[in-house]
């Protein structure tokens, strides 16, 4: 092996291979490191064989992680995806609370900035669609107090329970059964004698909103169009709404029954809301977490989930999001491309559920 | 502590499969080990992704220690794939929040060497991207040689080379052929 300490060692391969790999010993590794301090071309010899040495190794290892990925399933590589949902939900939370002061105007609540009579309108339209859930109706939006404790993060929110509400707010179903102008009842106690109840809770994307045969690009390309389109959506005017309602049938329409995978055997009603329905506060739990705000409703044996979501997905999405219990107290839906996870407050699990 | 003659069983198993380029030892694991370790990555701001991203790079990082022979088996894998997990996910917040990783009571894992850091790099990153362009021959040869760290006799068993002398020949070549394509996706590489 050359002398290193005295010569230049910027060509010797098999020694730059080995001070890289730490096969030298101490001695010999003094020597090189003396002597490249004041060699500039044996430092740049070092340095690029360092640099082949980290980019072969990580290639090495992006290859055995993709590899393990593939064995384990479902492909969930960490994506920028976060950040831009995050952003969107940003932009989400403006146009969500403007959305909301717009619905609250077919009730008591004064109009608020910008609202238009159309949307509520529409969200009269959704109401005369919408099936009404067995049993009584049920106003499921919280009070402040609840929403303030929103905030500090999903699991606090699941803690939350329902409050009588603070104002009338009234739902596309509970429209069909109350008088006009009467105040909603209170919901349904959390954890009640009968197990029944509603319920929010916040789903955590856990995997990248695309689909598993779409290209990378194609996820990049859609993680711009989402942070365009929550702006856009910001904007949208009423016929746009018109436009979509209509090519997207009334989500009270898009009911379907699941069955639960693992133990959990309840029957599963999954249904979907825009985002831009969401009642207020709830949206606001988005500026930490990527989460799909969602009123859980269990009556007789069935849950119903409704997902706010801010791109509604078309029927064949809904029809194949799949339902997976995970333990009594959290499960996962698939759909559009997304696992959203669920953990449920105590008393208000899975059916039965219980580990796959 | 290596903990119970039971675990310490369990785990020589799935060194072994590791040794023998088992690779569903790490599948096994990653079911094991997943649920304390997105728990860990939830409580300190992460998301699933982020866990599982985490445990993913703790598995590797196992498999290159096992691997290379460098692996000391002081604490239960599960205890290992832990420690490794929450250390470099400490180091990923610190470093989105320009802040040393503070790392609180638990002992740390394996220290990440400067060779691992640089592989964060972009100039590794164009390594990377260069050696996909290389011929399959040469990059298996690299990445033998500089990611299982085999020696040249090992390569020449594995690859079909006659000896070892022949490998350094060739390691040569492929140097120079992957240093081609870097020159031209970066000029400052001459």
């Amino acid at each position: 092996m050359t002398d290193s300490g005295s010569t230049h060692f910027g060509s010797d391969d098999e020694l730059l291979s080995a001070y890289v790999l730490g096969r030298l010993g101490e001695s010999e590794r003094l020597a090189i490191d003396r002597h490249a301090a004041t060699c500039a071309s044996c430092s740049e010899a070092l340095r690029r064989e360092m640099m082949l040495a980290a980019g072969t190794r990580k290639l090495g290892r992006e290859t055995l992680k993709a590899e393990l990925r593939r064995k384990i399933g479902p492909r969930r590589e960490p994506s920028r995806v976060p950040l831009a949902w995050s952003a969107a939900a940003a932009l989400f939370l403006v146009a969500g609370l403007g959305a909301y002061y717009l619905l609250r105007s077919g009730g008591t609540i004064p109009a608020g900035p910008g609202e238009t009579p159309p949307l509520a309108a529409k969200r009269e339209q959704s109401a005369q669609h919408a099936p009404a859930p067995p049993g009584t109706g049920a106003n499921t939006i919280q009070d402040k107090g609840a929403v303030s404790t929103a905030l500090s993060g999903a699991e606090a929110e699941n803690k939350q329970k329902i409050s009588p509400p603070s104002s009338r707010v009234t739902t596309e179903n509970e429209r069909r059964s109350e008088p006009a102008g009467e105040i909603a009842a209170a919901p349904a106690a959390v954890g009640s004698a009968t197990g029944g109840g509603e319920f929010w809770s916040d789903g955590i994307v856990e995997s990248a909103p695309q689909s598993h045969d779409a290209p990378r690009g194609a996820a990049m390309q859609s993680e711009k169009s989402l942070a365009v389109s929550a702006e856009t959506d910001a904007r949208r005017d009423e016929s746009q709404v018109k436009e979509e309602s209509r090519r997207l049938r009334p989500a009270g329409e898009q009911m379907l029954k699941k069955d639960v995978y693992g133990r959990g055997q309840g029957e599963f009603q999954i249904r979907q809301e825009s985002a831009r329905t969401l009642p207020g506060g709830k949206d606001q739990i988005r500026k930490t977490q990527v989460t799909v705000p969602t009123r859980v409703d269990q009556r007789g044996g069935t849950t119903t989930m409704t997902m706010y979501l801010d791109s509604l997905v078309d029927d064949r999405e809904l029809k194949n999001a799949r339902v997976e219990a995970l333990r009594d107290d959290s499960l996962i839906v698939t759909i559009g491309g997304k696992r959203i996870l669920y953990h449920f407050p105590r008393g208000q699990g899975t059916a039965g559920g219980g580990e796959k | 502590m290596a903990g119970s003659p039971l675990f310490a069983s369990s785990d020589a198993r799935l060194l072994d499969r590791i040794r023998n380029g088992d690779e569903g030892a790490l599948v096994d694991l990653y079911r094991e080990n997943r649920r304390p370790i997105a728990a860990l990555v939830r409580r300190n701001s992460g998301t699933e992704d982020d866990a599982d991203d985490m445990l993913q790079e703790a598995l590797v990082t196992l498999w290159e220690q096992v691997r290379r022979g460098r692996f000391r088996y002081s604490a239960r894998l599960g205890t290992y794939l832990y420690a490794t997990a929450r250390n470099m996910w400490l180091r990923r917040l610190a470093r989105a929040r320009r802040e040393p990783a503070g790392l609180d009571d638990d002992p740390p894992a394996e220290e990440a060497s400067p060779l691992d850091l640089m592989i964060e790099d972009e100039e590794a990153e164009i390594v990377r991207s260069a050696l996909e362009k290389l011929g399959e021959p040469c990059r298996k040869l690299l990445l033998l040689f500089y990611w299982e760290e085999e020696s040249m006799e090992s390569i020449a068993a594995h690859t079909g080379m006659a000896n070892a002398d022949t490998v350094k020949s060739k390691k040569y070549q492929c140097k120079k052929a992957l240093e081609a394509i870097i020159r031209e996706r970066m000029p400052r590489h001459d």
